[in-house]
């Protein structure tokens, strides 16, 4: 997965990316982070086609996601499984149902529905609530459902968007831990997030996304550790950008960090 | 499309319409009221061409021969009509039977009884195949030696014919006028159904779904509403009309020239055209709701 120069201004004029390049091979498991509105989110957009950049290229497999059809982003996304912080669980089906939901929407056979959902369920540790409505679920349960749903139709890339910001440390350590045994069996893992200690903790790949810009790419690095893998932008250049009004804040996350 | 696909688009379809009950009531009840109003235009224009080809065939064309016209006259006449394709049949009636004919019509029968029969001349009563003609065939036999005029009830046909014309424009107007008010409540339904799943619907979008997965639903929830409004409105107009002959008819002859058509044949012709136009505007009408408000 490649960034080759991304821009992105939003219809408004909001910007919201300027030229952000970094690669992620196959397989690995990478932290983004960057305090609300640096841009986290716009990239997750641009991954799953949501919005097409203004500038640069996205590129998947090779293949240039700003220019894919319409009629072939569902193909793309059925690639990328996504995790969110309010799970986005539908209540009304069960915990089985939910994850079979997402098999029947690609067009699974119902017998390989049987086979796999239930695999997918013990694998998060929930076979035993398959039959259980997410609202009788834990805050952790149902983000297990999600990353359940997430993975059961064997995705190259997982996408989880601050996926413990709605668990306690307990349940977000052993989220983590689901999260990297999907990465051993070689699923490539990207982790939007502002939790400091889970960035710590884990000793990943950290790209930091601030104002828009790239500021850093760490191959193991701390939420707060600043090694820079390129110049930061000029950020007087940026004076008269609502974005840069940010950067106080973010260069005090930085230094509690550090 | 998979079959479970199949299966999974029927069920969405069918559990759409439950989910919101008052929004699929005024939705049949619109498209319904749509249809019993087309069906009240057809049911007129139906029995305007009926009693238009009755009266063509009821002989409202009668030629009067001159008086004491020869028999090779009256023979070459009767000959044209044979040979003409426009004419159903034709039967001539002597002098006499005209006379008598017109006896019976009188309520003082003795005041006739020594009226000279040779002042009465033959008449020929014509049915044509085509009632528009009638001038046309005026025109072919008027000419011919022996035939003094040729008499065409016209007035009723183009009355009739002018009232079809009215009924048919009426007919286009009220489709359309109703068909845009039925769209605005379909669509309205449609949106209200995308906005009450908007979360299943993102969620569907993120695993993958196409468009024709998510939208789908919402089309057949639209052609099962123009099914059940055409059906209802079908029955109304079945059981009124059925209603309504049994008033008007009784005693009437279904030959008879103001014999309203049958209420099995308006029962046929309507369900088609309810079928076709209900279930038409319901997934029409859902399918470009839709579009609107879903794209993955």
């Amino acid at each position: 997965m490649e960034f080759r120069g991304v821009s992105m201004t939003y219809q408004t004029g909001t910007v919201a990316l300027k030229d952000v390049s970094f690669t992620i091979q196959d397989g690995e498991f990478v932290f983004i982070i960057g305090r609300s509105g640096a841009g986290k989110s716009t990239l997750i957009k641009l991954l799953t086609c949501e919005e097409r950049p203004t500038g640069g290229k996205v590129l998947i497999d090779r293949y240039d996601v700003a220019k894919i059809r319409r009629r072939l982003v569902p193909y793309l996304r059925r690639n990328i499984g996504m995790v969110f912080q309010d799970f986005r669980l539908i209540y009304t089906k069960t915990v089985y149902e939910n994850v079979a939901f997402a098999m029947e929407i690609v067009g699974a056979h119902r017998s390989t529905i049987r086979r796999r959902v239930p695999i997918v369920l013990s694998i998060v540790g929930l076979r035993d609530k398959a039959g259980a409505r997410p609202g009788e679920l834990s805050g952790g349960e149902q983000q297990r459902v999600a990353i359940a749903r997430a993975m059961v139709n064997n995705p190259m890339l997982i996408l989880a968007d601050e996926p413990t910001g709605n668990l306690d440390p307990t349940n977000s350590e052993t989220l983590m831990a689901l999260l990297e045994e999907i990465n051993h069996t070689g699923t490539t893992v990207v982790i939007c997030t502002h939790d400091r200690e889970l960035v710590d903790r884990m000793k990943k790949r950290v790209i930091e996304i601030d104002g828009g810009c790239l500021v850093r790419d760490d191959a193991i690095g701390l939420y707060g550790q600043s090694c820079p893998v390129r110049p930061r932008p000029n950020r007087e250049d940026e004076a008269d950008d609502e974005i840069v009004s940010d950067t106080t804040d973010t260069e005090a996350v930085r230094e509690v960090g550090s | 499309m998979r079959l479970s696909t199949v299966g999974h688009t029927l069920r969405e379809g069918l559990r759409s319409l439950v989910r919101h009950p008052l929004v699929t009531l005024a939705s049949v009840s619109t498209i319904a009221l749509m249809l019993v109003l087309l069906g009240a235009f057809d049911i007129f224009s139906l029995n305007a061409r009926q009693i238009m080809a009755q009266a063509g065939q009821q002989p409202p064309i009668e030629i009067t021969m001159e008086l004491g016209v020869s028999q090779e006259k009256l023979a070459a006449v009767s000959k044209a009509m044979d040979e003409n394709p426009l004419v159903i049949e034709h039967v001539l009636y002597t002098p006499e039977e005209n006379l008598e004919q017109f006896k019976q019509s009188m309520e003082n029968k003795a005041l006739f009884e020594d009226f000279p029969v040779t002042n009465i001349p033959h008449t020929f009563s014509v049915r044509l195949t085509d009632p528009e003609q009638g001038e046309s065939f005026r025109d072919q036999i008027s000419g011919m030696p022996g035939v003094r005029k040729v008499d065409l009830e016209l007035s009723v046909m183009r009355f009739l014919s002018q009232a079809i014309v009215w009924v048919n424009y009426a007919t286009l107007i009220a489709f359309i006028v109703l068909g845009v008010i039925t769209f605005f409540i379909i669509s309205n339904m449609v949106r209200v159904a995308v906005f009450a799943r908007g979360e299943e619907i993102s969620i569907m979008k993120y695993v993958g779904a196409t468009n024709s997965y998510i939208r789908v639903p919402y089309i057949i929830e639209g052609a099962l509403v123009g099914l059940a409004g055409a059906t209802l409105a079908w029955l109304l107009i079945y059981l009124g009309y059925t209603r309504l002959f049994d008033i008007l008819m009784e005693g009437v002859k279904p030959t008879d020239i103001l014999a309203m058509v049958d209420p099995e044949r308006i029962a046929r012709q309507i369900i088609l055209l309810n079928l076709l136009v209900g279930i038409g505007v319901g997934s029409l009408g859902s399918a470009i709701a839709v579009r609107r408000h879903i794209a993955v």
